[in-house]
């Protein structure tokens, strides 16, 4: 066995001095191994995908807990689930995957708004976050908060309400996971809001200039964002809704687990061959170590971050 | 690895190109064909910059140039076969 290894990665007279699994036959066995390792999988996938699939869980729940986790650290009210939201968040969703696009805007120019008003929810404030590709809430979740305006949207303090929806299918040729959240504020919401407010002028006395008794529901801002949901609603009775796919091998880890292993193999072996040559001095026609070791070290550090979520 | 101070700069020049492209492929909003067309062009450029060096080095060898192809084909199947789930 140790004889074995030394011959695969280690520079010696048995192998030319050029570790073995670096010998271009070696590398054509790799690249074989990976073809058929490919063909494999994409067999299995599309006939099997309980088998060897996409692995994935999220639930409203969970994107309630955390969205408004955020929410409540930056003192401000957790958001109530809306079922009208939840609608219009499903209709867009499907939208893009019948349409197969993925933006805020449709290219025949349908905007989020449409599909909010179409789902009878009539607002003064609405947003819409999107999310594909992520395999859990908290990814999605955490994506959102490391980008700067997806960040300032969930922890906006103009919405009151959320919806949402997790559908898979596969969009511009790629089987992925869509989330889709919309949020709002009701008009009848900021009318009431605005009568209290009125009320407790009028007790109070306060000056009037300061307050507006009759709002310009027509002012509507429309400003993309992420949603959040409301954990107090959703403890009240909401239907938990939980998309996930739970297939013997996640195809997404395992490929990259092996992946990884393979390139760093290879990078170890190119590591050891450059300084037991360099330390002998043998002199010998082969690539240049460096180079490989570059590539490698780049690409190993590229798979390690690589994740398939995107945001937008 | 003799020759590193004498080709440093293109050490350095291969890994800012390589690190500004799989910054992109990891950033941009783009499609798995597209991650692999700016792959491609990365790994053009890696065979290209190490077939240089070696001209100049005057050890270019078919079996170097065949290596090169080699790693980059691995490369290339690798990052497919991580993508197979968006196939």
């Amino acid at each position: 066995m140790i004889k074995f290894i030394r011959h695969y990665f280690l520079p010696r007279t048995s192998n030319n001095h050029r570790s073995k699994i670096l010998h271009n036959s070696s590398l054509f066995v790799i690249v074989i191994l990976l073809l058929f390792s490919s063909w494999f999988s994409i067999i299995v996938n599309k006939t099997n995908p309980q088998i060897l699939g996409i692995s994935y869980s999220i639930s409203n729940q969970e994107l309630l807990l955390l969205v408004n986790e955020q929410r409540l650290e930056n003192n401000l009210p957790p958001l109530k689930l809306n079922e009208k939201l939840s609608s219009a968040a499903s209709a867009k969703a499907n939208h893009m995957f019948a349409n197969n696009y993925w933006a805020h805007f449709a290219p025949d120019g349908t905007s989020p708004w449409k599909f909010i008003t179409d789902n009878g929810y009539d607002y003064i404030y609405a947003g819409e976050n999107l999310a594909k590709g992520f395999v859990t809430a908290e990814d999605a979740v955490d994506a959102w908060m490391e980008s700067p305006s997806h960040r300032d949207n969930i922890l906006s303090a103009q919405y009151k309400e959320v919806g949402f929806s997790i559908v898979e299918g596969s969009l511009q040729g790629e089987d992925t996971v869509l989330i889709v959240e919309m949020f709002g504020q009701e008009k009848n919401q900021f009318l009431a809001k605005a009568e209290v407010d009125a009320d407790s002028i009028n007790q109070t006395q306060v000056d009037e200039s300061q307050v507006s008794e009759d709002p310009d529901v027509n002012d509507v801002v429309e400003v993309p964002l992420l949603g959040t949901n409301d954990v107090f609603e959703a403890k009240n009775g909401v239907e938990e809704i939980v998309s996930q796919a739970t297939p013997v091998v996640d195809l997404f880890s395992s490929t990259k687990t092996i992946s990884f292993i393979l390139t760093a193999v290879l990078l170890i072996a190119f590591l050891l061959d450059l300084f037991v040559v360099a330390r002998k001095r043998i002199p010998r026609i082969v690539g240049d170590n460096l180079d490989h070791i570059l590539l490698l070290t780049i690409f190993i550090v590229f798979m390690f971050i690589y994740n398939l979520g995107v945001i937008l | 690895m003799r020759n590193l101070h004498q080709h440093i700069a293109l050490y350095v020049f291969e890994i800012i190109i390589l690190g500004i492209g799989f910054i992109v492929i990891l950033n941009a909003d783009l499609s798995f064909w597209a991650q692999l067309v700016i792959l491609l062009f990365m790994l053009f450029f890696y065979i290209a910059v190490g077939l240089i060096r070696h001209t100049k080095d005057h050890d270019m060898h078919g079996k170097v140039m065949l290596e090169y192809i080699s790693i980059s084909i691995i490369v290339i199947l690798i990052f497919f076969l991580i993508n197979i789930s968006r196939i």
